[in-house]
């Protein structure tokens, strides 16, 4: 009977398994994560770990970073009439709130992102807020003392957070459960902007590590597929890249190449040689990033044109100053530059002069970085 | 901006005058935008120094600390002030840990020699700055027409990392609107072409305000001409913009005897150093010199500069820069 099965159908076997969360369908959506429908709905964990791409800045939560720090998420999905509700829950040793008596506090805080568009040929955003031509949709909770602030962004990569109106008003909250010490969120889309898979992501914060901004633990592109909905082939065959046989290669020669090309500008686990913030840190790249982006990133950087965080976070202090005195900024650590037609070209080289079977093996040591303390190392 | 260390007296005046302008309310009781506090000392948050940010050697952004109310800042406190009428003991109704002015006037060394001076310290509006540089969200800028480094409250999201990159810790976090707010060179009164409301009142007549650029500003003068104006702490590499005349020892120190030593130096031109960099030791030179030259009955513009005869020198805001004009002061 196996050998009926195609490939194809196995992919999507494999990729329903490891990153699909099927909604339950009901009347109407909870709007928050008490109600006693969640009860009875199965759910599924994801992972999150440590942003670990950018450098931030602060002494402090730095400090704590270098401890593990992935955990799950327990999501689950009520498909309703009118909207889809998402439920998030993680664990969290205390409950932090946003204070107004001490100025270097952070509120513990969860969020929700989603693709401005997506669907078949339309490729995911960045999973760090979108990026030049794939806009994310992200709504933030901060824990208050009386329950959730929430803030409603448009973003395209870092920096870009916009506020925006909710597209579903006062249809967030949150919850501490002192018991299990955990929170538990809900978020809501408008049923119109869900297809039958529909590409979502989070980030949860730890207030009490000083988690805030880009200090977070953040999942890949995980789906939600609401029963009823058609499901696009072509769409789920897109998605599923990395889960069919044969899409990926061999992750030990992958990392002979990375360690011996990427390394240049990238920081891989135990081989940090180029200077910090030069290109992404990569030691956590594959928890956070899927297969179709890593093989795109790799054959036509430019597709993707991630901002760098901040370009004045790097001068050149014995370039001549200008006429204000400021030494310019390094442009070494510059991601893109704007090409002629006025369109960003990412720095990195496209790396065309690779097989498909050296990308295969890349793109599969790739998936292998979770951020996590390595042996070897 | 240049601040002549020699005429500070420690009067608060210009913290004053800042607070009543603007960081009295909303918010912004804690902070002072305008702090005056006395060197050697910890400072206001306490130990500021310590706290990283700035950029390395490199050019690179350092890491730093975002400091804490309780015990870096301190929680504004009041005293029993209706008490004190029924003849009760005049005390704070809290119980204070730190604050800002916790350590005024206590200073270093041994009596006699002990020494102190006060460093009257705004945000220096840096020519690379290092709270604009760390902003994740890039809500912070600087303005072209006159430098000033003003923080975005629209695109802050309270995030502090600039508190953190911040090597003077001079950009404050408003816990109540939950962003970050900092010192904006009073523009409001610039574009007005008046100066800062803490030079404007400075009874010392400390502070001088001009651009750089213009060679006509007393700015100008102290600092690119005498090179007797000097930033605070060159090493942490922001490209401060306000510029100090570093104080020069007033009384010699005394031996064991009780007798001045002759050519002897109250204040350690090491401690000035570690404050103002290899520079000091020039500027020092100069101003002792022209200080001779004055005592021996020649004319010293310098010192007539420093002495600031007339407030209103002090001050050329309204030098039209490109694109920008500003109405002149009279």
């Amino acid at each position: 009977m196996g050998a009926l099965v195609s490939t194809g159908a196995l992919a999507n076997e494999a990729f329903f398994q490891a990153e699909v969360l099927d909604a339950v369908v009901a009347p109407k959506a909870p709007t928050t994560p008490t109600d006693p429908a969640w009860n009875t709905v199965p759910g599924r964990n994801f992972s999150v770990s440590a942003q670990r791409t950018v450098h931030l800045h602060d002494r402090t939560a730095n400090a704590v970073l270098t401890q593990p720090a992935r955990s799950r998420v327990l999501v689950k999905a009520i498909a309703g009439a009118e909207t889809v509700a998402i439920f998030l829950e993680w664990d969290d040793p205390a409950r932090e709130v946003v204070r107004e008596d001490e100025s270097n506090a952070f509120a513990d805080s969860v969020a929700l992102e989603v693709p401005q568009v997506f669907g078949a040929g339309k490729r995911l955003p960045a999973i760090s807020m979108g990026d030049d031509d794939a806009f994310v949709k992200v709504t933030l909770l901060r824990a208050t003392q009386g329950g959730a602030l929430a803030t409603h962004f448009a973003a395209a990569g870092f920096g870009s957070l916009t506020r925006q109106a909710p597209a579903v008003p006062d249809a967030t909250s949150l919850s501490w459960d002192e018991t299990k010490k955990h929170w538990s969120a809900v978020f809501t889309l408008p049923r119109s902007s869900v297809q039958g898979l529909t590409p979502l992501a989070f980030a949860t914060w730890d207030g009490g590590r000083k988690e805030r901004a880009g200090y977070k633990r953040l999942s890949s592109w995980h789906y939600v597929r609401v029963p009823g909905l058609p499901l696009d082939a072509q769409y789920v065959k897109e998605l599923a890249y990395g889960y069919a046989p044969g899409d990926l290669g061999d992750a030990a020669q992958g990392q002979a190449l990375a360690e011996s090309v990427c390394v240049a500008c990238h920081q891989l686990p135990g081989k940090a040689f180029a200077p910090a913030g030069i290109a992404p840190n990569l030691q956590n790249i594959g928890a956070i990033a899927v297969a179709s982006y890593l093989r795109d990133s790799i054959i036509t950087p430019s597709l993707v044109i991630i901002h760098e965080p901040n370009p004045n976070q790097h001068y050149m202090p014995s370039a001549p100053k200008d006429p204000n005195g400021a030494a310019p900024n390094a442009d070494a650590f510059r991601w893109s530059s704007v090409g002629a037609d006025g369109k960003r070209v990412s720095k990195m080289p496209p790396f065309t002069n690779f097989t498909p079977g050296q990308i295969a093996d890349l793109v599969a040591f790739l998936k292998t970085l979770d951020g996590q303390p390595r042996e070897n190392n | 901006m240049v601040m002549d260390l020699n005429k500070c007296i420690g009067c608060q005046t210009c913290t004053v005058a800042c607070k009543t302008q603007w960081t009295n309310r909303n918010g912004r009781e804690g902070m002072y935008w305008n702090n005056v506090e006395t060197k050697p000392g910890d400072g206001f948050p306490r130990k500021w120094e310590g706290m990283g940010g700035g950029f390395d050697e490199g050019g690179n952004l350092k890491d730093g600390v975002v400091p804490s109310r309780y015990s870096d800042y301190g929680v504004p406190w009041d005293y029993n002030g209706d008490e004190i009428l029924r003849a009760q003991e005049f005390k704070p109704q809290t119980d204070p840990k730190v604050g800002p002015n916790w350590d005024e006037d206590v200073g270093a060394g041994d009596f006699p020699n002990s020494y102190f001076f006060y460093l009257p310290r705004i945000c220096n509006h840096c020519s690379n700055p290092s709270c604009l540089a760390a902003c994740p969200r890039e809500a912070i800028f600087k303005r072209d027409q006159d430098g000033i480094v003003l923080v975005d409250l629209n695109r802050c999201e309270g995030n502090r990392m600039c508190i953190a990159a911040c090597p003077y810790k001079k950009i404050y976090f408003n816990t109540k609107l939950s962003k970050s707010e900092k010192c904006i060179f009073c523009f409001p009164r610039i574009e007005k072409g008046l100066p800062p409301a803490c030079a404007d009142q400075c009874v010392g007549r400390i502070r001088f305000v001009g651009y750089l650029d213009d060679v006509e500003s007393q700015v100008y003068k102290l600092v690119h001409q005498y090179k007797v104006a000097i930033p605070l702490h060159p090493e942490y590499g922001t490209q401060a913009n306000v510029y100090y005349v570093p104080p020069m020892s007033g009384p010699r120190r005394f031996d064991k005897a009780g007798k001045p030593i002759e050519g002897s130096e109250r204040i350690p031109t090491p401690y000035l150093e570690s404050l103002f960099g290899p520079a000091v030791h020039d500027a020092l030179k100069t101003l002792h010199a022209e200080l001779d030259k004055r005592k021996a009955g020649e004319h010293s513009e310098l010192l007539d500069t420093l002495i600031a005869y007339k407030h209103s020198d002090m001050f050329r805001i309204g030098q039209p820069r490109p694109g920008f004009k500003l109405p002149v002061l009279k």
